[in-house]
């Protein structure tokens, strides 16, 4: 089982294809949250999936904009995809078949 | 134009992002912070870099402590295979930490019991001792002992006074119990208040009036379990010095740390019963008075109004002679050296010599430590370039030596808590105190030790990872190891070697000066003849009553020249009274003297020298009833030559105003030559010695035997003839002097045992200096030697060098030695000079012990073949 968190992540790495890279990462996830993600929450689960094999990083050319420092860049891997679809059915049969609900006053 | 984002913000991500990712990061940042910048301006983006940094931090020290474990299992492990190549280093290292951190906890462990006297009484800061300070002309005495009425006069005169409580210590007393004798110290007449005032936890009691009526008494638990075997047992009874006492109680012991100690105390009210006059006599001087002050700070107070008090109560002839003062009880152990304490006191100079002592085989054994490992590790500066070559980051090669001297002082740490219980009882033994070990569970003092050994890890490992780790790779590698930091830290090193040998110096001459004072106030002629005086204490009425058959048949024995019966031991268990010489208008001008009341034969078996005059005579009828032998300090005190002294009048009174008549008047018949009847701590004071024939506490067997074993049996059998069922209890004359000077052998013991573990410190320290300078000089040593250099010259070279750094030491070290001992001799009135030859031993053994040390390895390096020196480096 991989986290919310986590789950965002891989998705990102997939969204991003080539381009996928702490800030890369960083910029989408805040944009599409809303929130300002510091950049090392992102490194945390991306240093653990690279651990577990869902993702493979790599060190691509230093560029000037980052002050002449290289970008770190990871790509999934067969099983960050399988990973990624378990989570998505877990997702789906826990949605599936709810009943009705009574909602209860808060 | 895009600005850069703010150094000190990077600077902070550098500190707590991990090596391997901190460029990452930082470019991330970096590139974003360009983007926000050109969407909002400096200012937000900013701002925006800060706030990234805040939140990350959290999250990068937590990647950083998971690296870290990853990581420090690492350092650990090469920590460990580091330590273990060179085993001897390690090992010598470790041991010498070791070492100094065992002393410090066992002095560490010794300070804390001694200034913790007495403090398990919850009101012992409203607690004080009564002084008596008195001058009846002939000098003052000051003492501790006073008399039965000042208890009462001082409670009811003194507002401040919440309540007293009276103690009179007895010597060795018989217990007996349906049928069973035993022999005891710490018997202890005591007001019932005592409990109120000290904290004494009571096990069982009869409850409100314990120890109040005549013929009571309160057990402590070890009495209690050994006269009866159970803590229950109040109403039984006990006979004490042939009284019979109804328990009342039993209390717990009192802690080892406690100024007296009392194993029994019967109560006070006994004495008042039996013997009032000598409780209510105001020159009777043979109790101990403590005061319960109703607040800490009345002390002063009180004390200013004593002497109006005494004014009042005695009137002014009598108060301009006595004065009083309050004594703390906190301030008894350390402080109070009267000659009459209930117990061996310590004093606070023994006490900071010792810390004195502790602090500095601690350092000494630090700067070892951190030297040792410093020397050590410039030898791997060539590793520190291969893998700063192969990318080692700055900061790994730092934590991996710190990981090492880490390691290796926190198992010096284990093997001297395994040090410190093996060497404890033997501790224990020599300083007579026990160690509450307790302390050691406690976790702030077990943080502090960890906190300080990490401290001395990270102090040892701080100059090879900050300085080593900076090596330039390309220059080391080349060869020569460093190439810069030399010469200061050269000097630093004979610094601390100077430093660590004028210590050692320093305490090798005050151990030998120690046990020569000891030495000399063992062997100082007393003054009397007390060699193979066997002492037999005479314990009951029943055998005190046979000392006269006892005598007799003793002298049958042909082992024993003489035999003579006394009231005290020498005169220092008499006590003190007040005395009036001939032409003394006022019985209170008397003086206060030392009593001994002793058979005739006194003089002559202890070999005391009669000056002038005559010694008592048996064919003299009338000396038994009226003559008096007194010492030249008396004679001095009274106002007299020894010439002058013959055949003047004493009086003895019985009360100061003569109201009664007087216990006895006699004619001074001789001067006996000063001899120490108590210890050589104090000078004598003044005795007189009265003739009697009354029921003695002693008999004093002179013997002239080669076989001592053989004659100690024949008189015990003799003595069970004449008083069976009586046991034998004989001490040796000789022993029972020995024994005063314990304290100063505890203290010199102790000395001897510090000063070994300075110098095999200090040594193990120029060891390590020795061998770090000759790693440094192989290839010079083989280059001499390749130009034609002796072998004895390379020798001498490399001596002569800590010769300079010894002798410096020595130029150090004799002074203050000097001065040291000089105060500490100050304290004794019978002392030995300074000799030269301790000085000169110390001197010769420092030299001898480090030019083996130097030797050792010189002899090593200046043998060894040169192709192999040139190869080195």
């Amino acid at each position: 089982m991989i986290t919310r968190v986590e789950e965002l992540i891989l998705l990102s790495v997939w969204k991003l294809q080539e381009d996928a890279y702490g800030a890369a990462i960083r910029n989408l996830l805040t944009n599409e949250t809303g929130d300002d993600w510091p950049i090392a929450t992102v490194y945390t689960p991306l240093d653990r999936m690279t651990r577990k094999g869902f993702l493979v990083s790599s060190v691509g050319l230093p560029t000037p904009e980052r002050g002449g420092r290289s970008k770190k860049l990871y790509r999934l891997t067969s099983h960050g995809v399988s990973a990624l679809e378990s989570s998505k059915r877990l997702s789906r049969a826990m949605w599936s078949d709810l009943p009705e609900l009574v909602v209860v006053r808060a | 134009m895009i600005s850069k984002p703010p150094i000190f913000w990077q600077a902070l991500v550098q500190v707590f992002a991990h090596a391997a990712e901190e460029s990452y990061i930082l470019g991330d940042l970096e590139e974003t912070y360009a983007s926000v910048e050109a969407d909002y301006g400096k200012t937000r983006a900013r701002a925006w870099y800060r706030r990234q940094v805040i939140l990350s931090i959290p999250h990068l020290a937590a990647r950083f402590v998971v690296f870290g474990i990853v990581m420090s299992k690492n350092y650990l492990l090469i920590a460990l295979r580091n330590l273990r190549k060179s085993l001897g280093y390690t090992s010598i290292n470790m041991f010498g930490l070791a070492v100094g951190l065992t002393c410090s906890l066992l002095i560490g462990l010794y300070v804390v019991s001694e200034i913790s006297f007495d403090t398990h009484h919850e009101k012992a800061n409203r607690i004080v001792r009564l002084v008596r300070t008195s001058n009846f002309g002939g000098g003052e005495n000051t003492s501790p002992a006073t008399s039965g009425p000042m208890g009462p006069l001082f409670a009811s005169g003194l507002p401040e006074i919440e309540s007293f409580f009276r103690l009179r210590q007895r010597p060795s007393v018989e217990v007996t119990r349906d049928g069973n004798v035993w022999y005891e110290e710490g018997f202890y007449d005591a007001d019932a208040s005592i409990f109120k005032s000290l904290t004494i936890p009571v096990l069982s009691s009869v409850g409100e009036g314990a120890l109040e009526a005549p013929f009571r008494i309160m057990l402590s638990r070890t009495a209690a379990l050994k006269f009866f075997n159970s803590v229950d047992i109040t109403g039984q009874t006990l006979t004490v010095r042939g009284t019979e006492y109804a328990v009342d109680g039993v209390y717990e012991d009192f802690p080892l740390q406690s100024h007296f100690r009392p194993l029994m105390m019967g109560s006070f009210a006994t004495l008042e019963q039996t013997i009032p006059e000598t409780v209510q006599h105001l020159g009777n001087n043979l109790f101990f008075t403590y005061f319960l002050l109703k607040s800490p700070n009345a002390l002063e107070e009180a004390q200013s109004k004593i002497p109006a008090l005494i004014e009042q109560t005695a009137g002014p002839e009598i108060a301009s002679k006595l004065a009083f003062s309050f004594q703390p009880l906190l301030d008894i152990h350390l402080y109070s050296h009267y000659v009459d304490e209930l117990d061996v006191n310590s004093s606070v100079t023994s006490l900071v010599l010792i810390s004195a002592i502790g602090f500095f085989i601690l350092i000494l054994a630090i700067v070892n430590f951190i030297n040792l490992s410093t020397a050590r590790s410039t030898r791997r500066a060539r590793e520190v370039g291969v893998r700063k070559a192969i990318g080692a980051h700055r900061m790994q090669i730092a934590a991996q030596f710190i990981a090492e001297t880490m390691m290796l002082s926190f198992l010096a740490l284990g093997a001297s808590l395994l040090m410190f219980w093996g060497v404890r009882p033997l501790f224990e033994e020599v300083t007579g105190r026990t160690l509450d070990v307790l302390l050691l569970r406690d976790p702030i003092i077990l943080g502090a030790i960890a906190l300080f050994t990490s401290l001395v890890g990270l102090a040892a490992g701080a100059y090879p990872a900050f300085v080593i780790s900076s090596f330039v790779p390309t220059i080391v590698l080349k060869g020569s190891t460093s190439g810069r930091n030399e010469g200061g830290n050269q000097f630093l090193r004979k610094g601390l070697v100077v430093f660590q040998f004028s210590i050692s110096v320093v305490l090798i001459i005050s151990t030998m000066m120690v046990w020569r004072q000891l030495d000399y106030l063992r062997s100082k002629s007393l003054g009397i003849d007390s060699g193979q005086v066997l002492v037999t204490r005479l314990r009951n009425t029943t055998v005190r009553e046979a000392a006269a058959a006892l005598k007799s048949e003793f002298l049958q024995d042909a082992s024993v020249s003489g035999v003579s019966a006394t009231s005290s031991l020498l005169g220092n268990e008499g006590g003190t009274v007040l005395m009036v010489p001939e032409g003394t208008q006022n019985a209170e001008d008397g003086i206060i003297m030392n009593t001994m009341h002793a058979d005739f034969d006194f003089v002559d078996l202890m070999g005391i020298q009669v000056l002038e005059g005559r010694s008592f005579d048996e064919s003299q009828a009338t000396d038994l009833e009226d003559a008096y032998l007194i010492n030249e300090r008396a004679a001095e005190k009274m106002g007299w030559t020894a010439q002058e002294a013959i055949g003047k009048e004493i009086i003895w009174p019985s009360s100061i105003d003569g109201s009664t008549p007087p216990v006895r008047v006699g004619t001074v018949i001789g001067v006996m030559k000063d001899f120490n009847f108590a210890s050589l701590h104090t000078v004598v004071e003044p005795l007189v010695l009265i003739p009697s024939v009354a029921p003695p506490a002693y008999l004093m067997v002179k013997l002239s035997t080669t076989d001592l074993p053989a004659t100690l049996s024949r008189l015990e059998n003799t003595w069970e003839t004449v008083v069976p069922k009586n046991s034998f209890d004989s001490f040796f004359l000789d022993d029972h002097f020995d024994q005063l000077y314990q304290s100063e052998e505890r203290f010199g013991t102790m000395f001897a045992y510090f000063a070994v573990l300075a110098i095999v410190l200090a040594c193990l320290g120029l060891l390590g200096l020795v061998s770090f300078t000759l790693d440094r000089r192989t290839r010079e040593i083989g280059i001499r030697k390749t130009l034609g250099a002796s072998s004895s010259s390379i020798i001498k070279m490399l001596t002569q060098e800590y010769a300079l750094l010894i002798g410096i030491s020595l130029v150090v070290a004799i002074p203050t030695a000097f001065l040291l001992m000089d105060r500490w001799l100050e304290g004794f009135p019978y002392r030995t000079d300074q000799s030269i030859a301790v000085f000169l031993t110390a001197a010769l053994s420092i030299i001898c012990i480090s030019l083996v040390t130097i030797g050792f390895h010189a002899i090593r390096a200046a043998s060894m073949d040169p192709v192999h020196a040139l190869r080195h480096e």
